[in-house]
């Protein structure tokens, strides 16, 4: 076969120019096919369909351009974290007064003190427990809210609620809202990546990181330092010339292909669909491959901790989380816990729960830390936002008979730092038990709506026609929460 | 005659010559008016409605645009007089001014919304174009083209027309025997032949099927979090053969609507109801079980309304709808229709396969081997000293019965579960208002003297009277084969949904179907036979810049094909494709681990099948609401956990990973690698023509024979090189290979096979 690679390449080259080209042109006119009923709106994304994923401007200037969300699979309490509440401590052994006598999982028992020690951090002497020692360490770049409420007392449905906006499954993740909204920063990866911990997913599973009704290509890909992404090689090592043969072959077909159908939109968004699968086959292994990660990034990580095999894992996920905010991935999903199983995978402390919490603690704690602080030292927190969060607290008191705690979506608390966040504040408050949302309370919708604020992204605006409603992230809900901004 | 193409919206095509209300008058006021000035009692402000005639008619002074409080206040100088609301964010453009101008000027009368008036059937046009012939449909689409300044295409050649009319009416490509017979009829019927050819095989029943799964969120799983198996494929199977009975539509959906509540309901009919038992349930503990079942009623709702009405029902069900004359209270009483299911709505920890209510549906064979066992059990009890016997026999019978698959059904309480209006649509915040079943008075009356139940309501559904269903149904039919409705928002023909772009044509097309006896296959046949259908789909710079999108029908429909298709396609030109029809649904290959993660505790992990069941069309693939088939979802699968009446159609690079590095894909291409060196004779060209037939459907050009003999030679230098590789590769897949053939040539032709598979054009309907 006689072909000549530099001339292919050139014109691939000069076909990307043409798509690339303004509202007018041929993108353009694809988008009324892509999108059918979007574009009506003059805030709706245009998206190219040749390059779905390119860098699309907000709505308005944006503070932050990547999200990395650092999610605590199974409800992590409030009341061992960021919820210091001394009022619980004198109340120990107490009952709560006109609390309910039945809780999601059961009859409730007596009011128990935090399971952990409180001290002051930083500057801001902020109160945090002796779980989550390196976290705390930065606690004067954080600004955490008090005061969020869940729409379910169930693991599913309200991880849907916080990856989604609604309890119900099928509807987009936040994850592919924003990556419809804004594309991304670099073309050669996926634009949202989701990265499961080592232990497996959370129990809303690819609902976390699905599409719902937004194009398939907005879905996130899942992947993490053990798990590869699926199809990426061939099923048996077979040849890598042959493939790159293959490869060749099929761009000349499809020209032979365009040729006889010039003009068509959809035919170069394929083609260009293709080339990125071929580049992700490069891009995908280089960045999973940690090999080249410095003895003292590991060490900080906590990925070379030999004695806890999770911990290392989950660090060598953060070490990958924080690769791809460095290659301007939009956005990032990092899972800490695995679906529910009485606690023991993930933060689903009903029954012993400091026994359960010191396993989950020491896996999250210096990783997930070291994530922040290896972030912050090459300057990626000027630009990115983080978001550490849970689907929903849990119950002062114990349950009865035991020594955990049930759940509770009346009141739980979120950190943030990075960009456009402003640091060392505390906003709104459960009541003096921790029991619930007391003072600016919050429903989940208005993280979304200012992490959207963040994004350039104004949450009403950003919407998807689907079954003749254009859907949002938000609902009919959210107000961007003002005291948590810079 | 108004020159108003300068300013018209985008999208739109065609210079109006008048302004009509629904077509251009009801949109403006949809957009910026109906939330505060519509249906929705609790929003409205100034006891303003502008949906309807009645009340808006008095700020409105006919002729007289600048004498009517309408007008005045949306060009109101004094902003805080100016309708929209400044801070509603909402602007009229300049454009929407003048038409509502116009439109004062024309006489400013409002119309019903166009789909709430029952179709008439149009006059058809007279023959204009003697060279573009044909029917009805044909001198609608024609008469709309010239009006654009537009042409029809000509007519595609004859393998592009066979390829694309065998995939839309079969899912499956054209065999070579079947090109060459269509290629060698000269005869004028030769194209009407291959239709009623495909239309007679029981692979239309499984095509037609894929799309009403998805309307009906058909899956093989409960769905939310613990995600367990259930068996629903006997419905599924009802669905084919209906389909491939042609049972008439009106039929088809009053068995699936109240097929329970027939006189002496068969079995069949009780399946049938599985349409709408086919929602998600729950079964992860300590969850509130009214909140779920509630969901459930509502999901019977939006799907039903969506699916037989093309209405968004949904949005009622918090608030009177916003843009539609359907009440929050109306909701509720059609909600009461499907409010009395004897259900649990939770099924539980361990390996339920359905919730009640349901039924047990044996096969044929199973239904005679259980008559055979109870004869013999008959038999022994006659005879004292049969004991063990008996005992055998009545153990085997009990056995055979606990194999019977199970489908979900429809049921009706007795006494009937209180329907009560639900505050904000929260399911523990029922109002003081209890409501008993019924129809939005806008849609129609309840049918005299038919029952206050579901089958009172698919009665009306089908009856004469209801003016969206036949042409909701029609324009679904036109969607499948064009890629784009007449009316886009297949989903939506209320106020938000889009104009149809050819009203008569649909009018048509609707009475059509309904004085045919709701008859789908003549329907498919009168559009596939249309000029409209068969042009080519090539399209001209011209015509790209006028009508970018193909709205109008001057060119053939192109589009890529879904996903199911994608994977039968391998599979059939592979010759891999076992055709059984039917069944319990199968597990193919999966990436590894592919469940894992979301298996919880007892929850039985994926477990692939082997032999025949790896080769079953994707229609059969075993459906997981949580981990739908990846090489699916790649390709814009929906999930299944609601309906889906149109499916996006993006590139994503994962898809493109599919055809390269599935192993379906892989092994096909091997296989097709062995059928090409077996019967495609002895030259290279002669095989490389076969593989091109076999995939693309026509044979190659010269260039692309070039290109394909020197990727070739390519392949078989680095396999001769590394035979290892080629083994390898050959390993690829359950299936053996033809151990006669010479590996290194075998995967050099698989190679090849893998390219071709995954081309644009393979993957295409041109």
């Amino acid at each position: 076969m006689k072909h000549d690679v530099s001339s292919h390449t050139l014109s691939l080259l000069n076909r990307r120019n043409f798509l690339g080209q303004s509202a007018t042109g041929l993108g353009a006119i694809a988008l009324t096919s892509l999108l059918s009923k979007q574009g009506l709106l003059a805030d709706q994304p245009a998206i190219n369909p040749g390059r779905p994923h390119a860098a699309r401007s907000p709505h308005y200037p944006a503070k932050a351009k990547n999200v990395l969300v650092i999610f605590c699979a199974g409800a992590c309490s409030q009341l061992e974290t960021w919820d210091y509440k001394p009022e619980l401590i004198k109340h120990d052994g107490k009952p709560l007064k006109n609390g309910p006598p039945v809780t999601f999982q059961g009859p409730s028992g007596n009011l128990a003190r935090p399971q952990y020690e409180f001290r002051p951090y930083g500057q801001t002497g902020k109160m945090c427990s002796d779980m989550v020692p390196h976290l705390a360490s930065m606690v004067d770049d954080y600004a955490f809210i008090h005061s969020l409420t869940s729409k379910s007392n169930t693991h599913g449905p309200a991880e849907n609620f916080i990856s989604t906006g609604f309890t119900l499954d099928g509807f987009p993740s936040m994850g592919a809202w924003i990556t419809y909204a804004l594309g991304s920063e670099n073309e050669n990866l996926p634009a949202f990546v989701a990265i499961p911990d080592p232990r497996g997913v959370p129990q809303a599973s690819v609902n976390n990181w699905g599409p719902g009704f937004l194009p398939a290509v907005f879905q996130g890909t899942p992947f993490n330092s053990k798990q590869p992404i699926q199809n990426l090689q061939p099923p048996k090592s077979i040849a890598k010339k042959t493939d790159v043969a293959a490869r060749d072959l099929l761009k000349l077909l499809n020209d032979q292909h365009l040729k006889r159908n010039p003009k068509d939109a959809n035919l170069f968004a394929r083609i260009a669909s293709y080339e990125l699968a071929a580049r992700m086959q490069l891009s995908v292994p280089e960045i999973s491959d940690l090999s080249s990660e410095p003895q003292h990034i590991l060490n900080m990580y906590g990925a070379d901790d030999s004695k806890n095999k999770v911990k290392a894992d989950y660090a060598k996920n953060c070490i990958l989380a924080r690769r791809l905010i460095e290659k301007g991935v939009r956005f990032v999903q990092l899972f800490n816990g695995a679906y529910a199983t009485a606690g023991q995978l993930n933060w689903d402390g009903h029954q012993k729960l400091r026994e359960q919490y010191d396993v989950h603690g020491p896996i999250m704690d210096q990783p997930s830390a070291a994530l922040i602080r290896d972030l912050k030292q090459r300057g990626l927190l000027k630009d990115t936002l983080i978001l550490w969060c849970t689907e929903f607290g849990r119950m002062p008191m114990f349950q009865k008979g035991a020594k955990g705690r049930d759940h509770n979506p009346g009141g739980f608390t979120a950190v943030l730092t990075g960009a456009g966040i402003k640091p060392g504040v505390s906003h709104g408050a459960t009541d003096e038990l921790g029991f619930k949302a007391a003072e600016n309370i919050h429903p989940f919708h208005d993280l979304h709506a200012t992490m959207l604020h963040l994004l350039g992204l104004d949450h009403e605006k950003l919407t998807f026609y689907h079954n003749g409603i254009q859907r949002r992230l938000t609902d009919v809900h959210g107000n961007v929460i003002k005291g948590l901004l810079a | 005659m108004l020159l108003l193409a300068g300013w018209l919206p985008a999208g739109s095509i065609v210079a109006w010559e008048v302004v009509l209300f629904n077509r251009d008058v009801r949109p403006i006021l949809s957009d910026n008016c109906f939330e505060c000035h519509g249906p929705d009692a609790a929003k409205r402000k100034a006891d303003l409605r502008l949906d309807t005639g009645a009340p808006g008619q008095a700020i409105i002074n006919a002729g007289k645009p600048d004498k009517s409080e309408l007008f005045k206040r949306i060009t109101h100088t004094d902003l805080e007089e100016r309708m929209p609301p400044v801070d509603s964010g909402r602007v009229l453009a300049l454009g929407d001014i003048k038409i509502l101008r116009t439109w004062i000027e024309q006489g400013g009368k409002w119309e019903k919304h166009w789909a709430f008036i029952p179709p008439s059937r149009p006059a058809i046009l007279p023959a204009t174009n003697s060279a573009w012939p044909s029917g009805a449909i044909d001198r609608f689409v024609l008469a709309k083209m010239k009006r654009a300044g537009l042409q029809p295409s000509p007519r595609a050649d004859k393998e592009t027309l066979l390829r694309r009319v065998s995939f839309d009416l079969t899912g499956l490509p054209p065999i070579p025997r079947e090109i060459d017979a269509f290629l060698a009829d000269a005869s004028p019927r030769a194209f009407e032949k291959v239709v009623d050819r495909l239309l007679a095989s029981p692979r239309y029943g499984e095509r037609m099927a894929l799309d009403w799964l998805d309307a009906a969120r058909y899956a093989d799983s409960h769905g939310y979090s613990l995600d367990r198996r259930r068996v629903m494929w006997p419905w599924r199977d009802w669905v084919i053969r209906a389909f491939n009975d042609n049972m008439p539509f009106d039929r088809f959906a009053l068995e699936q609507l109240a097929g329970d509540l027939l006189p002496d309901a068969t079995i069949a009919q009780r399946v049938a109801t599985g349409f709408n038992r086919n929602h998600s349930i729950q079964s992860e503990g300590g969850v509130i079980n009214e909140e779920y079942r509630v969901e459930t009623v509502v999901d019977r709702v939006e799907t039903t309304t969506a699916v037989f009405l093309g209405l968004t029902f949904g949005c009622a069900r918090c608030h009177d709808h916003k843009y539609d004359p359907i009440s929050q209270r109306e909701f509720y009483e059609f909600y009461a229709l499907f409010n009395n299911v004897p259900e649990t709505a939770h099924v539980g920890n361990a390996d339920k396969l359905a919730d009640k209510p349901f039924v047990k549906v044996p096969s044929v064979a199973q239904r005679k081997q259980m008559e055979w066992h109870r004869a013999k059990i008959a038999e022994l009890e006659k005879k004292s000293e049969a004991e063990e016997q008996l005992k055998t026999a009545r153990k085997a019978l009990a056995a055979l019965g606990q194999a019977l698959p199970t489908a979900m059904i429809m049921g009706e309480l007795s006494p009937a579960r209180k329907t009560f209006v639900l505050s904000r649509g929260q399911y523990d915040q029922p109002s003081g208002v209890e409501v008993s079943a019924g129809l939005p008075a806008a849609l129609g009356q309840w049918p005299a003297g038919a029952p206050r139940n579901r089958l009172g309501l698919a009665k009306w559904i089908v009856g004469g009277e209801n003016p969206l269903t036949a042409r909701v149904v029609v324009n679904r039919f036109w969607q499948m084969h064009f890629g784009t409705g007449i009316v886009k928002s297949s989903e939506d023909f209320g106020a938000q949904g889009e104009w149809p772009t050819h009203p008569a044509l649909l009018d048509w097309l609707a009475t059509e179907f309904i004085r045919g006896g709701w008859n789908r296959k003549a329907m498919h046949k009168l559009i596939v036979m249309s000029s409209t259908y068969q042009q080519v789909s090539r399209v001209s710079p011209g015509l790209l810049e006028v009508d970018p999108a193909n709205r109008l029908f001057a060119r053939g429909p192109r589009f890529r094909l879904p996903a199911e298709m994608i994977r039968d396609h391998a599979l059939a030109s592979s010759g891999l494709l076992v055709g059984r029809l039917g069944g319990e649904s199968v597990r193919p290959y999966q990436p590894p681990g592919l469940w894992d993660d979301v298996v919880y505790e007892n929850v039985p992990r994926f477990v692939q099948d082997h032999g025949g069941k790896l080769y079953r069309r994707s229609m059969y693939t075993y459906w997981k609401r949580s981990v739908p088939p990846p090489n699916m979802q790649a390709f814009d699968a929906p999930s299944r956990e609601v309906c889906v009446l149109t499916r996006a159609k993006t590139n994503t690079p994962l898809a493109a990973l599919v055809l390269m590095n599935d192993p379906t894909f892989v092994e096909a291409s091997r296989k097709l690698a062995g059928r090409v060196l077996r019967d495609g004779g002895a030259t290279e060209e002669s095989r490389l023509t076969l593989l091109h037939r076999l995939v693309c459907g026509r044979r190659p050009t010269e260039r692309e024979l070039d290109l394909l003999s020197g990727a070739l030679a390519e392949f078989q230098t680095s396999f001769r090189a590394e035979p290892e590789a080629a083994r390898r590769l050959m390993a690829v897949g359950e299936s053996p290979h033809d151990p006669v053939l010479d590996v290194v040539e075998l995967a050099a032709y698989a190679s090849l096979a893998n390219a071709v598979l995954g081309t644009d054009e393979a993957i295409t309907r041109n």
